[in-house]
């Protein structure tokens, strides 16, 4: 493919949340580049900035809180943050779509399914599909996904809660889209159905050529989708690579990711205990000085607490720490 | 849904019983001698004696309290009024229709005013207008209806001169009494539907609608509105069913012949028939109103729907 025209670039982008007088620094100062028909993997804890990052790319960050301090996000070559409104909503929904986390809350729950699948059918109806043509395109999505046609008159409560998981990521694929984000996609269901949903997210990723934002927690699942790996720790990436990167040369990681992979349990062997990372996500609104992970890393330098590291990049694999700043050098 | 129907119809049977021994019970801790109104002062013993035996005075009260009620069930015969003599529905039907017309207009125009009113100050969050609304809303609820639609004939009707201030004649004498009316009501429906929609705009699913590219319009109209209107929706008819037994205080200002004026005089005649009749007329139709209210629910709310199947 075409590796000079990625679909999805981010730079520097910083965004905060303002309440009164705290100011939580939420994403600070991120790059991520994602090419055409690449999965990438969004990793890390609950509150890195993960959710935030995507808000931004469909530019629907609350607007009384939050705030784009600075950055571009180019969505292919075009800059998101700067055009109008007008110009955003005929991208939502079209070319850029999201699964939201919480599929329970995610759906409206006095309108039929079809007609929110549907909605987005005719927001973006570029093509002057007729009445009949949308509606057969609702109940091609619905099959697409596994839900017969034929319940699309009935409300959200009426299904379970894997069945409104792929309620919604008919919505989101509705349009077919170029980009699709996807928050936590699994985190609500039961584990049995989370594969499945996987999978058929998968397989309709190979169908509709997209590009994927995945967003977890859950290396497993990483492991199984995606091409490439960001890991987010406090508003940062702090290691980037490819798939391989990640799970094959088992060489060189942040002491962060390191702890990520640790903190799996394994079957294999004989552990008593559970190896969680020590210590808590820092305090937004307080961010330690250099290295945001020092305070809980077990390789912490004197350096790591006054200067924040560089990326550091060998052969694309980029990793933001001390550690491994002489290597290159 | 049948059958639900059926079971709260039914079920307004026992409340109006009791509704109906209530005011019996009110009526008879109060002072006041029927008959003696009727008769007038100087009416001899044996008149008074006489006309209180053909009342049934001179029974216990749950006697008489049980003869009512089964003159109601078997016979539909809610008794003649004392001063006028004729059947109490006669005259309430008379007077009925002004307070219906308040009632109804008044619940409109609030709707009508606030219920929009609230949608904006809600999705325009602490802006000067959201501010403006809610601190005019706050003024208008706290004014007394007394006061309020005094201050509006002053205005209108003496100062401008451009809107009668009393009687029923034309149109016009409806617009005072019933923005008097109307203006508190709207007020309250602003807040709540204010408070509904703040609520419902912090859902997961405005955000997903958002993200399929819906303006805010959209957003409004048909993914929000439907989910923050039903409490709205209660507070409507609830302020519907009180207008028409509390527009009393309107209809004297106005010199309105409406049912709250015909009440009110009979209460303070003594003409019990009146009373009992307009009580159970007004207690039927407030609960008529609510089952109303809970049935229109289904339509908007399919998950209540779903109960009233069982």
């Amino acid at each position: 493919m075409n590796k000079e025209n990625p679909i999805l670039e981010i730079r520097n982008l910083e965004v905060i949340y303002q309440s009164r007088k705290r100011e939580s620094k939420a994403v600070n100062k991120i790059n991520l580049v994602l090419n055409r028909k690449e999965t990438l993997g969004l990793v890390g804890e609950t509150g890195a900035g993960k959710t935030t990052t995507a808000l931004s790319i469909l530019r629907l960050l609350p607007e009384r809180t939050a705030r784009i301090l600075g950055g571009q996000i180019l969505f292919d070559n075009k800059s998101i943050l700067e055009i109008g409104e007008k110009e955003m909503q005929a991208i939502r929904g079209e070319r850029i779509s999201m699964i939201f986390q919480d599929p329970m809350t995610s759906l409206n729950p006095v309108v039929p399914i079809g007609e929110q699948i549907k909605e987005a059918l005719v927001l973006h109806n570029s093509s002057g599909r007729s009445k009949k043509e949308i509606d057969d395109r609702t109940d091609e999505i619905l099959s697409l996904v596994g839900i017969n046609p034929e319940r699309k008159s009935q409300y959200p409560h009426e299904f379970s809660g894997g069945m409104k998981q792929r309620v919604v990521i008919a919505m989101a694929l509705a349009c077919s889209p170029e980009l699709l984000i996807a928050d936590e996609p699994t985190t609500a269901l039961d584990v049995t159905i989370q594969a499945q949903v996987l999978e058929m997210m998968e397989d309709l990723k190979q169908r509709f050529q997209m590009s994927m934002i995945i967003i977890t927690h859950d290396l497993g699942i990483v492991a199984k989708t995606c091409d490439k790996v960001a890991v987010m720790y406090a508003g940062e990436i702090i290691e980037f690579g490819t798939f391989e990167n990640f799970f094959c040369q088992d060489n060189r990681h942040h002491p962060y990711t390191v702890g990520l992979f640790g903190s799996i349990p394994k079957i294999d062997t004989d552990e008593e205990r559970l190896h969680p990372i020590d210590g808590l996500m820092p305090d937004p609104t307080n961010l330690p000085s250099g290295c945001k992970f020092h305070p809980r890393c077990p390789k912490c330098m004197e350096i790591c607490k006054t200067s924040l590291p560089n990326d550091t990049v060998i052969d694309g694999h980029m990793i933001k720490c001390h550690l491994f700043v002489e290597v290159v050098e | 849904m049948y059958k639900y129907i059926a079971r709260r119809l039914l079920s307004i049977i026992p409340i109006l019983l009791l509704t109906i021994f209530i005011v019996f019970v009110i009526l008879e801790s109060t002072p006041g001698d029927p008959a003696m109104i009727i008769l007038g002062r100087d009416a001899s013993p044996d008149a008074l004696n006489a006309l209180r035996e053909e009342l049934g005075f001179n029974k216990p009260m749950l006697l008489r309290y049980l003869d009512y009620v089964q003159g109601i069930f078997t016979r539909f015969d809610f008794g003649e009024s004392y001063r006028s003599k004729q059947p109490v529905f006669d005259n309430i039907l008379v007077q009925f229709p002004t307070t219906l017309k308040l009632a109804i207009f008044s619940v409109i125009v609030a709707s009508i005013v606030g219920i929009p009113l609230g949608i904006v100050s809600a999705v325009r969050q602490y802006s000067l207008t959201d501010v403006a609304l809610t601190v005019s809303a706050l003024f208008l609820a706290s004014i007394p209806g007394f006061w309020l639609s005094l201050l509006l004939v002053l205005f209108f009707s003496l100062l401008l001169g451009v809107l009668p201030s009393t009687g029923i004649d034309s149109w016009k004498n409806y617009i005072l009494p019933v923005a008097t009316l109307a203006l508190p009501s709207a007020a309250i429906l602003m807040r709540i539907t204010r408070a509904q929609m703040m609520e419902v705009w912090k859902q997961d699913y405005i955000r997903t609608a958002r993200a399929k590219g819906a303006n805010e319009w959209r957003v409004i109209t048909k993914h929000a509105i439907k989910n923050a209107l039903m409490p709205v929706i209660t507070i409507v008819g609830m302020s519907f069913a009180g207008l028409l037994g509390g527009t009393v205080i309107v209809e004297l200002i106005f010199g309105m012949p409406g049912l709250g004026n015909l009440i009110i005089s009979a209460i303070k005649l003594k003409d019990i028939p009146i009373v009992m009749a307009g009580t159970i007329f007004l207690s039927t139709l407030f609960m008529l109103i609510m089952l109303l209210v809970d049935l229109l629910y289904a339509f908007i709310d399919p998950r209540t729907k779903s109960q009233f199947k069982r």
